[in-house]
């Protein structure tokens, strides 16, 4: 009876296997998270991520506030599929109060971000 | 003053050994450009018997970066970094206040400092600075070690010799109470050749740099007759004038200015500025298509100077026409016209001779070249594509703007650079067996088509501290003069492998 009615009653369709995004994470920052960039003296800035599916996609992109994209990251030759970026940060007095930012962008639209804070102590006259 | 490296003269110190229980520590000069790779391909690690790594652990490690040096070559394929944990160094800075309120008698009263405190292990550049409290009190956490030099620079009162002490071990948290004293004074007075001094608006600072580690002490600025006066402590010092922020006098370097207990107070240092005269200049920047390039940089750093004496740099920016307006002074310059970083931009930095004459000159059009495709294919030495490769392209000048790209299944890649020399570095990950290579290009079009890259020399390892793997720290390896040969991080069980260049 069950036989007969799934052979002759219902329309079963194809099964689409559909590969899901998994955005990259931050496993690991220097500064770490809400700690800010204290320039002392010049400094490197770096971020770690992970992506499941996407680790050679990943794009790092590095802003300061008011000042745009920074030109100077370097990238971090990854293990498996962790991936990194750095940047070094002159100890500018102008940068004093401004916001660095880090965006980590997969091919497939995922996206994480980190900022931190510069403070430029002050420096002998 | 800020951009000034408080390293920059330590290279004369090279290879003046630290050693740990169970790390060794080498000085390198630290400060040599990737942009001084001379060669189509850079065979960085070419006979390379040592190699310096430096550790810069995740802010979530509580060590603090630190520097090894492999100096056999058995030591690269498996060593153990392990971080000296961190100790506090604290104490207090005093000095005699050469005006102090309430005194009855100048430099009779014994102050607190305000101070910038800097300690660093000779050859390693990662330096720990602090300033002390008003009350002269400081707390400055550093790495457990030896051979420190301890740096201190008055902010408040500024009239103060800096203090410059080396050779010191700090193997536990320890106390250090600082008295900077009253130094020995040192004055003169800078003047043009025909007897005058600078404009007031242009009345340059003077400062001694002490020249074993590049730090400087306090500045002055020169009064209106020209006069400086400085305190130090006895030693022998670079002195130098230069102008102050937002002003244009060059620098002058007075090295070996020699400060004794005995020196002659009827001797000031007379520092001869030539004459100092500015002259207009004006110029548009266009890209290939002859329109505007707003908000770049226009740098310019002298080359000969007609009648001043010293160098100077000095820059301004584009307006949104693309025009910009400088004062120079009479002579040869290098100009440098750098556009704001865009990955996808139009216009390669450009950079050209031109001489000013003492009417002022414009200097017309500057026109920046497009940007180019860079392309090529990455295959290993047996030919066998290699994708999945990072590729990062530094402008091997101007501001070493990084652009980069990743390879395809089939080993190719394509990226917009500028028109420029640049060094290409291939990142493939560490579990390929291909080395991080880097090749030099004379200009873009200069490139090969075919990249290859070799297995290079394994740099592995563990990182620790305290016994415990130190996870996701970045790992750079360099050569003793300090070439960046190749960066990876530590996995989480403190790990870390990848291949530089190298025979």
């Amino acid at each position: 009876m069950v036989l007969l009615v799934l052979s002759g009653c219902l329309y079963w369709p194809r099964l689409i296997e559909e590969e899901l995004n998994q955005a990259p994470t931050i496993v690991a920052s220097d500064p770490r998270a809400g700690d800010p960039v204290e320039l002392w003296t010049d400094t490197w800035v770096f971020v770690q991520a992970y992506d499941e599916n996407d680790p050679d996609g990943l794009e790092f992109v590095w802003t300061l506030s008011g000042l745009g994209q920074q030109g100077g990251a370097m990238p971090i030759a990854g293990q498996g599929r962790h991936r990194g970026s750095q940047l070094f940060v002159v100890a500018n007095p102008a940068y004093d109060g401004r916001t660095l930012s880090v965006t980590i962008n997969d091919s497939f639209d995922g996206q994480v971000s980190r900022s931190w804070e510069l403070i430029v102590p002050e420096e002998a006259p | 003053m800020s951009s000034r490296h408080p390293l920059a003269t330590v290279a004369p110190l090279a290879l003046l050994l630290a050693a740990c229980s169970d790390m060794s520590i080498v000085a390198t000069n630290d400060l040599a450009s990737p942009s001084a790779f001379d060669t189509a391909e850079v065979d960085a690690a070419e006979a390379l018997t040592e190699v310096i790594v430096d550790v810069r652990p995740s802010g979530d490690a509580d060590v603090l970066p630190q520097r090894f040096r492999l100096d056999d070559r058995s030591l690269w394929s498996e060593s153990t970094l392990n971080l000296q944990s961190t100790i506090t160094l604290s104490g207090s800075i005093r000095g005699y206040a050469a005006t102090p309120v309430g005194a009855t008698v100048p430099g009779e009263a014994d102050a607190p400092v305000e101070a910038r405190i800097t300690a660093f292990i000779e050859g390693d550049d990662h330096l720990r600075v602090v300033n002390s409290e008003a009350d002269g009190t400081f707390a400055l956490d550093l790495p457990r070690g030896q051979d420190y030099h301890l740096t201190v620079v008055p902010i408040t009162p500024e009239a103060l010799p800096a203090s410059y002490d080396a050779g010191l071990a700090f193997l536990a948290d320890s106390q250090r109470d600082i008295d900077l004293g009253f130094g020995v004074p040192v004055y003169g007075r800078h003047l043009q050749d025909d007897g005058t001094p600078v404009a007031v608006s242009r009345r340059p600072i003077a400062y001694l740099v002490d020249p074993l580690t590049g730090i400087a002490g306090a500045s002055t600025r020169v009064d209106a007759e020209g006069w400086f006066a400085l305190r130090a402590q006895p030693g022998t010092y670079t002195l130098v004038l230069e102008g102050a922020e937002g002003t244009t006098v060059p620098r002058i370097e007075l090295p070996d200015v020699l400060v004794s207990e005995s020196a002659d107070a009827s001797s000031p240092i007379v520092v001869g500025a030539g004459q100092v005269d500015f002259a207009e200049v004006t110029g548009r920047v266009a890209d290939a298509d002859g329109r505007p390039v707003s908000n770049a940089s226009v740098r310019f750093t002298s080359v000969d100077l007609d009648d001043a004496a010293g160098a100077l740099e000095v820059a301004t920016e584009t307006d949104q026409n693309g025009l910009f307006s400088r004062q120079l002074l009479p002579g040869a310059w290098t100009m440098r016209v750098v556009p704001t970083y865009e990955a996808e931009g139009e216009a390669s930095p450009v950079e050209q001779e031109v001489v000013i004459g003492a009417e002022g000159s414009d200097l017309g059009d500057i026109t920046l070249s497009a940007r180019v495709q860079l392309e090529g294919l990455v295959v290993d030495t047996a030919g066998a594509p290699l994708g999945g490769v990072v590729v990062a392209i530094e402008e091997a000048g101007f501001d070493h703007y990084v652009y980069t790209a990743t390879t395809d299944v089939q080993g190719a890649f394509t990226c917009n650079v500028p028109d420029t020399a640049l060094i290409v570095r291939f990142m493939p990950s560490n579990d390929r067996g291909v080395a991080i290579t880097p090749f030099s290009l004379p200009r873009p079009s200069e490139g090969p088509s075919t990249y290859p890259l070799g297995a290079g020399a394994l740099i592995a390892g563990n990182a620790s501290a305290s016994g415990s793997p130190l996870p996701f720290a970045v790992i750079e390896v360099k050569s003793p003069s300090g070439e960046s040969l190749g960066t990876t991080v530590t996995d989480t069980n403190g790990r870390y492998a990848l291949r530089i260049a190298a025979p």
